[in-house]
């Protein structure tokens, strides 16, 4: 009966006071997941308001009863064994938009997002760079610390 | 075609006084000239006449980033900014600015890799770039005459949040000299007044708005992610150890605070913890105001700032943190160059003032550097002309001469720039002998050569914050590696010419790539063994981006083409061994440090050694044989019609 049986997923934690806004984990993650460098191509985005100095982040936060794992028809969203994530398998994912839909943050944070390649949409979100063995990218490149991987077993 | 890595592919092209948009292919310069400056120097060379006035339809503002621009490489999110500039004195030529922020990073990600402005629009507008590319000019009349924070905020409000735009104050509408290009809450191309050639454009701003969600393209594409993931982490390493939190400071700049700064990343993929600093609701009562913005080099007013009794050029401002953060903001709302105010004209007038060579009566104000108020009412006077503000709009050379008084304390050292370090006054922080190599980037440099070039040296012979203090063994030893002589950084006039060759030459590949000139190249660091850095980080950064692969003296080569380009730009504006010279003038004056003053003769000597070094002729003029060597045939023949080379 070991809480540890079951899947809780970490997350990342932010410190927005440790933050100096480089945009380093937006451009990392991008970079890491599609060779390419683009917000939009982000899972992680940096919000800058430089007239004030704050900063803020919007990434999914893996909730516990993920309804963007729920809803999808198709089963394309996914749950990682390793780390808990919810992830979408690109491969499955036929565009629909429903995982969108059901995520509780969205549309006021941007933690869904789709790219459109071909014509056909095709949704991400944050998966914790469940197949990196040193954890997420943007955790391990931040210059300062602001980002924290918090794992399933220290989350609970 | 070979997939495009790092850049994106087009340069736009606007003509404001056809309101016609074009696109040139990025891949028609960039093997050659890289991105950035040196893009910008081969457009120059090839569209803008010589002794084109700043202010007229035919000048140029050319945006241009680089291959690194808005990548993970460190401190890419610059941008060159490049034209004939009006704060050149007495004669405006071509010249360079850039800035930090995000604009860059946004321009690529929108799809270009430059913008070249040209003409001149009869009614005030902007320019709007959005979605896939596309491109419109906007009526900016009800945004003419705002201040440069709220013409910002009001288009991020219009076009959505994830907009960024460049964009001109008061200042450079007005056309004073010194105006800036600002983006975000201060980053800012200064120096050049580049913000009063928008102006004469009528060009408020340029607004970049890139999608959230929906990316139809892999927008900017890396040759090899894990590369340089590996690489920013090397940097990093090098140049603060690895993963570092912020330590909260206990004083600043010699003042106990009552309010903590932030570390900010003035410019986007900055690995680390500078000088850069952001203050956060800072109440101050003499403006009633509570204030938010940068502070060092971003915000270059700075608290308490004294040169000591020994100085030159006496300078004891003694301003508080709150007003001082008002006048940072006040200049950057207004578009008015800081460093100019700070280190130049204000420093001018200060010493005039006290001296009675200027009074009240001429100014229309007292002058003193300790009020704030004083400090607000001369840039408002400025920015908006009125009264003696249209004489001080020209700068303060200008104005020395239209008064015919008060040169003996100008505080510039060359073509209308103020000192920066040449060991004098205000920024002139190198002693002897380390402000012979500062002589010498001044010599041959077409502006204030401290932004962009000299950082290196300084960080090695005095340390800096990524920097470590050596010992004089240590210096040489790194000196010895990188220059080929230890003497490059002691006592004399020996093997100083390399130094800046060198310098210059690298100043080149960091405004063309571009990346952060306080970050690279990195010459030592406090986290190896034998406090080596590594200089071919450029070289592998780029390689990593754009899956070309070049060395470290290969991608030399590209740098020294495109200072000579450069040179010969300014040798086909009439630039000789003359006006070179006539700098060293300025470094008779006793340094800062030491009294030491520069012996003119041995001056003459170096710059001769410099220009054999350079491949260049007695007259500081490139040879044929140089140009061929450097790919640059056609520049010679055009060189060739009104010169002998």
């Amino acid at each position: 009966m070991s809480k540890l049986n079951i899947h809780f997923s970490g997350y990342i934690k932010y410190a927005p006071e440790k933050c100096i806004g480089c945009g380093v984990c937006m451009l990392a993650c991008s970079l890491y997941h599609e060779s390419a460098i683009n917000p939009a191509l982000s899972r992680i985005t940096l919000y800058k308001d430089a007239f004030e100095g704050d900063h803020k982040i919007e990434v999914c936060v893996q909730c516990y009863s993920p309804g963007c794992y729920t809803i999808c028809p198709v089963k394309a969203v996914k749950i990682d064994g390793r780390t808990g994530a919810t992830y979408i398998d690109e491969k499955i994912c036929i565009g629909c938009g429903l995982c969108m839909k059901a995520c509780p943050l969205m549309p006021k944070q941007q933690v869904i997002k789709f790219k459109i390649f071909e014509n056909k949409r095709i949704y991400y979100k944050c998966d914790l760079c469940k197949d990196r063995t040193e954890g997420p990218i943007c955790v391990e490149l931040c210059p300062t610390k602001a980002l924290k991987y918090i794992t399933g077993v220290d989350r609970f | 075609m070979t997939a495009l890595y790092g850049y994106v592919g087009k340069i736009l092209r606007v003509d404001l006084s056809t309101n016609r948009i074009s696109f040139i292919e990025t891949s028609r310069y960039y093997e050659m000239y890289l991105g950035g400056r040196g893009i910008a120097a081969r457009i120059a060379w090839e569209e803008l006449k010589p002794n084109t006035s700043p202010y007229s339809p035919e000048n140029k503002l050319i945006f241009m980033t680089g291959p690194l621009s808005g990548t993970l490489s460190p401190g890419s999110g610059r941008i060159s900014v490049c034209g004939i500039a009006p704060q050149v004195y007495p004669k405006p030529w071509y010249t360079r600015s850039n800035m930090g922020g995000r604009f860059a990073s946004w321009l690529k990600y929108a799809g270009f890799d430059g913008i070249i402005i040209e003409g001149k629009s009869e009614k005030p507008i902007y320019l709007w770039i959005h979605d896939d590319k596309q491109v419109d000019l906007i009526s900016a009349q009800e945004y003419w005459g705002m201040d440069t924070f709220s013409v910002q905020k009001k288009f991020q409000e219009k076009h959505g949040g994830f907009t960024v735009s460049a964009c001109i104050g008061v200042a450079g509408e007005n056309l004073v000299n010194t105006a800036t290009i600002v983006t975000d809450a201060g980053n800012a191309a200064g120096q050049g007044g580049f913000g009063a050639v928008m102006g004469s454009k009528k060009l408020k701003a340029i607004a970049i708005t890139i999608p959230k969600i929906g990316l139809k393209e892999k927008r900017i594409a890396i040759a090899n992610p894990e590369r340089l993931i590996q690489l920013w982490k090397e940097c990093q390493f090098l140049l603060q150890g690895g993963q570092k939190e912020p330590i909260p400071m206990s004083e600043y700049i010699g003042i106990k605070l009552d309010y903590q700064p932030k570390y900010y990343a003035c410019t986007q993929a900055c690995p680390g913890l500078c000088d850069s600093h952001y203050f956060q609701n800072v109440p101050s009562k003499h403006f009633q105001e509570i204030l938010s913005t940068h502070m060092m080099c971003v915000g270059s007013i700075i608290v308490n700032y004294s040169t000591g009794e020994k100085a030159w050029a006496k300078v004891d401002y003694r301003i508080s943190l709150p007003e001082a953060l008002k006048i940072n903001k006040f200049s950057d709302q207004l578009g008015l160059n800081q460093w100019d105010l700070v280190g130049g004209l204000v420093l001018w007038l200060a010493m005039c003032y006290e001296k009675g060579i200027i009074t009240a009566q001429e100014i229309g104000m007292k002058i003193d550097p300790n009020d704030p108020e004083c400090w607000i009412e001369l840039m408002e006077m400025i920015a908006y002309k009125k009264g003696f503000g249209k004489i001080l709009a020209e700068g303060a050379p200008a104005v020395a001469e239209k008064l015919g008084k008060g040169f003996e304390y100008l505080p510039y050292v060359a073509y209308g720039y103020a000192e920066h370090g040449a060991g004098r006054c205000m920024w002139g922080w190198f002693e002897y002998p380390y402000w012979i190599v500062g002589a010498l980037l001044w010599a041959t440099d077409t502006r204030d050569p401290f932004s962009d070039t000299g950082h290196a040296y300084s960080h090695l012979v005095r340390g800096g914050h990524y920097a470590p203090m050596l010992n004089q063994e240590k210096k040489e030893r790194i000196a010895e590696h990188l220059w080929g002589s230890g003497k490059t950084v002691s006592d004399d006039y020996e093997d100083k010419a390399q130094v800046a060759i060198w310098l210059q030459n690298r100043g080149c590949l960091i405004s063309s790539l571009p990346v952060c000139d306080w970050i690279f190249p990195i010459v030592s660091s406090k986290y190896t063994p034998d406090n080596f850095g590594d200089t071919s980080m450029e070289s592998k950064i780029y390689s990593a981006v754009t899956g070309i692969s070049i060395s470290e003296k290969e991608l030399d080569i590209v740098g020294e083409r495109i200072f000579n380009l450069e040179r010969a730009i300014a040798i086909r504006e009439g630039r000789r061994r003359s006006v070179d010279e006539a700098v060293g003038r300025f470094f008779e004056k006793p340094d800062w440090t030491r009294k030491i003053t520069m012996e003119f003769e041995k001056f003459k000597v170096l710059l001769s050694e410099y220009y054999d070094l350079r491949g260049w002729t007695r007259e500081g003029v490139p040879t044929k044989s140089k140009l061929i060597e450097l790919g640059l045939e056609d520049v010679s023949s055009v060189l060739e019609k009104f010169i002998n080379l």
